[in-house]
């Protein structure tokens, strides 16, 4: 394999598209943020992370997922989540909002099919504890039209395949139940997982989960590369001392994840905890963070060996920028990093009580 | 101090006092493992090894059942004194899920217990094979169904395979709780006390009291939102059986202990690290959640489902609420650690 093999390519294909409305004055990233009177907001910000416009939410935002036609996203609640906003990115305003249906409520992330025409958003069924993928219809004002199951318990993010065909699902497998708010219900049975549905009709077309020992790895957020390798970063709920492995390799048709280490004392230092995964535009270079250790990891290569930490206290958001990484962080700073590097760079300073959600969402390629 | 008594030094003494009032998470975490973690564990661990003495006692013919009652409360009462204490070592080998599975949402605690009992397993006679059985058959919860319930299977005639299942269930809880404190003992604390670049666990002392500050919310909020939230659901339709271990008809009296153990840590391990005034705040909210959870007439299974009751539930969860709020503000802030928006919390 040569050394651009396992990523190459990763954003260039996916996300061409975008590059289009992106110039007509869009901005580069969305991220959602608590504000210094403890209200919440979408943010769009320019490539320098400097805030062009600000949306209000209801409540808590967690992540959001560009259209990949139009000037167009949509920012989700923080899970138990009931809201979804259509945000028009080039006027900076909020144009439609999604409710959940009866008895589901939206976990935090979705995925645009590749002609726009489908927004596919993770929801947990409470009463009936299980995950769906509710289906909305794009191209005529965001109307329901129908759902799938994702196989699993507790959905969190969905990730399209770059060849449009297929949906990536993280199970987180945590039960929650909004009676209980976010209180994770089934610990001890935990059995999260990642699978593969067909975009056409929710067909299962592959499914993985954690070895034994790792069941307590709660599989959450993902990336994918322009072959189809996802990775996925992940939460530990058990004793820190197994100083966990936390971002797993699924390529396409393998029947077992591969997990990637950091060597002492980074591994360890992550706390249990990924927040955010993304690949840099070259396709060679994956970023982790991690906002309990206050650090986040980079790897690289062909099979993606730790090439460096960066340390940045509540660091979670990450995306591809440039040729390397901007990483938001809880204190309201925005970071570059890259791969092979030793440099780190704070684009925006960190800003009086403003605190960057867990993502931070690229609209461009 | 070396500075002598000018005014210089004393303000300097002064400032330096404040500034290591606000920041010695080293000493707070030494109190909470003395004052609190070690002390819950060792009557946790004493407790149940007496229950299952009273178990092996009863299904011998030497002691009556309500013996097994008796120890089981005291069992479960110390469990409370813990139950918020999910790292480490309660987290290793899945040992606090085996002394306490819950919530059971779907179930699974009746049923694995009859399917044992129906086919009267022998695994029940070997403790070592008794701790790879699933874990919804074992531990406080599964001896809620055994001991309280009829159905599943009620109070056992001594030599009847239930009795044997009761002697296994007690002895591997007690076995659980053994483990949870030999590994404190040997090596938690330690590791808890002495943070640094080389602890595989915590860097620095603020993680070690960022750890304990997280199991302070996490308690909180299981009281909130699992013992109080789950059972009560919504006005149409209350869910008394999500009550925590309502067969033997201890839902309220687990709140007010739980609550009681929290308010235990708070006080100390973080109420020294306050300034007076918050810390009377953050007793006052404990003290007024204590007694608004004591108040409501039980059992919680009625009270959830009967709307001139409910209330007094509905009170309770808000008065809880207030000490999260309590906590989150007046010992978050004092302490560095509400700064903390992506990482106290998962996603």
């Amino acid at each position: 394999m040569s050394r651009r093999g396992l990523l190459a390519g990763a954003g260039a294909a996916a996300l061409a598209p975008r590059a289009g409305w992106t110039a007509a004055g869009a901005p580069a990233f969305l991220a959602a943020a608590r504000e210094a009177d403890a209200s919440f907001a979408l943010h769009g910000l320019d490539a320098r992370g400097a805030s062009r416009f600000a949306i209000p939410l209801p409540a808590r935002g967690h992540a959001a997922a560009a259209h990949p036609l139009r000037p167009e996203a949509v920012a989700f609640a923080r899970r138990p989540g009931r809201f979804a906003l259509i945000v028009d990115c080039a006027e900076g305003r909020e144009t439609v909002r999604l409710t959940p249906p009866p008895g589901r409520v939206f976990c935090g992330h979705g995925a645009f099919s590749a002609d726009g025409g489908r927004l596919f958003t993770t929801e947990n069924a409470f009463d009936d504890g299980d995950g769906r993928l509710g289906i909305w219809d794009a191209s005529a004002g965001y109307r329901r039209i129908g759902e799938v199951p994702t196989q699993g318990i507790g959905p969190h993010e969905v990730v399209l395949s770059p060849d449009g065909g297929s949906l990536v699902v993280a199970n987180g497998g945590i039960l929650t139940h909004p009676d209980s708010g976010r209180a994770k219900l089934n610990l001890a049975t935990l059995r999260p997982n990642l699978v593969r549905l067909a975009v056409e009709d929710g067909a299962l077309l592959g499914q993985v989960e954690p070895a034994a020992r790792l069941r307590r790895n709660s599989l959450r957020h993902l990336a994918i590369a322009a072959d189809g390798a996802v990775l996925c970063a992940a939460q530990w709920e058990g004793d820190l001392r197994a100083a966990p492995p936390l971002l797993a390799l699924w390529r396409p048709g393998a029947e077992a994840l591969k997990w990637r280490v950091a060597p002492d004392p980074w591994q360890a230092r992550l706390r249990g905890y990924a927040g955010s995964i993304a690949v840099d535009r070259s396709g060679e270079a994956a970023a982790l963070t991690a906002p309990r250790g206050g650090l986040a990891l980079i790897f690289a290569g062909p099979d993606l060996s730790f090439d460096r930490a960066v340390l940045r206290p509540n660091v979670c958001g990450v995306a591809a920028g440039g040729d390397g990484f901007v990483f938001t962080d809880g204190g309201g700073g925005v970071l570059r990093a890259w791969a092979g590097s030793e440099r780190s760079i704070e684009t925006s300073a960190a800003s009086a009580g403003r605190a960057w959600d867990n993502h931070l969402v690229s609209l461009s390629a | 101090m070396r500075l002598g008594a000018g005014l210089f030094g004393a303000v300097f003494a002064l400032g330096f006092a404040e500034i290591a009032a606000a920041q010695d998470h080293g000493a707070l975490v030494d109190r909470a493992i003395e004052g609190h973690v070690l002390p819950g564990y060792a009557s946790l661990s004493a407790e149940t090894a007496a229950l299952s003495a009273s178990a092996e006692a009863y299904c011998g013919g030497e002691a009556a059942f309500e013996a097994v009652e008796t120890a089981y409360h005291a069992a479960f009462d110390a469990w409370m004194g813990v139950s918020h204490l999910r790292f480490g070592p309660s987290e290793a080998d899945d040992r606090a899920f085996a002394i306490a599975f819950w919530p059971d949402s779907r179930g699974t605690t009746p049923r694995t217990l009859a399917a044992l009992i129906a086919s009267e397993d022998p695994v029940v006679d070997d403790p070592a094979g008794f701790s790879e059985v699933s874990i919804a058959a074992r531990g406080l919860f599964a001896l809620d169904a055994l001991l309280f319930d009829p159905v599943s299977g009620g109070a056992s005639a001594p030599g009847s395979y239930p009795c044997r299942l009761l002697t296994a269930i007690a002895g591997d809880v007690a076995f659980g709780a053994a483990a949870i404190e030999r590994d404190w003992a040997a090596g938690y604390a330690d590791l808890m006390r002495a943070p640094g670049p080389r602890n595989p666990v915590y860097a620095s002392a603020a993680e070690a009291s960022a750890e304990l500050f997280g199991a302070l919310s996490a308690g909180l909020e299981a009281t909130a939102d699992l013992r109080l939230g789950r059972p009560l659901g919504s006005f149409d339709r209350p869910r008394p059986r999500r009550a925590e271990a309502w067969r033997s008809g201890r839902p309220q009296r687990n709140a007010v202990l739980s609550l009681a153990a929290l308010a235990q840590l708070a006080e100390r391990a973080f109420l020294p690290e306050l300034s007076p005034e918050d810390a009377q705040d953050v007793r006052d909210a404990f003290d007024r959640a204590l007694e608004v959870a004591a108040r409501f007439e039980p059992p919680m299974t009625e009270a959830v489902a009967d709307p001139a009751r409910r209330i007094g539930v509905e009170a309770a969860r808000a008065a809880v609420r207030s000490v999260q709020a309590a906590a989150a503000e007046k010992i978050g802030g004092a302490l560095g650690l509400s700064a903390g928006f992506n990482a106290l919390d998962g996603d």
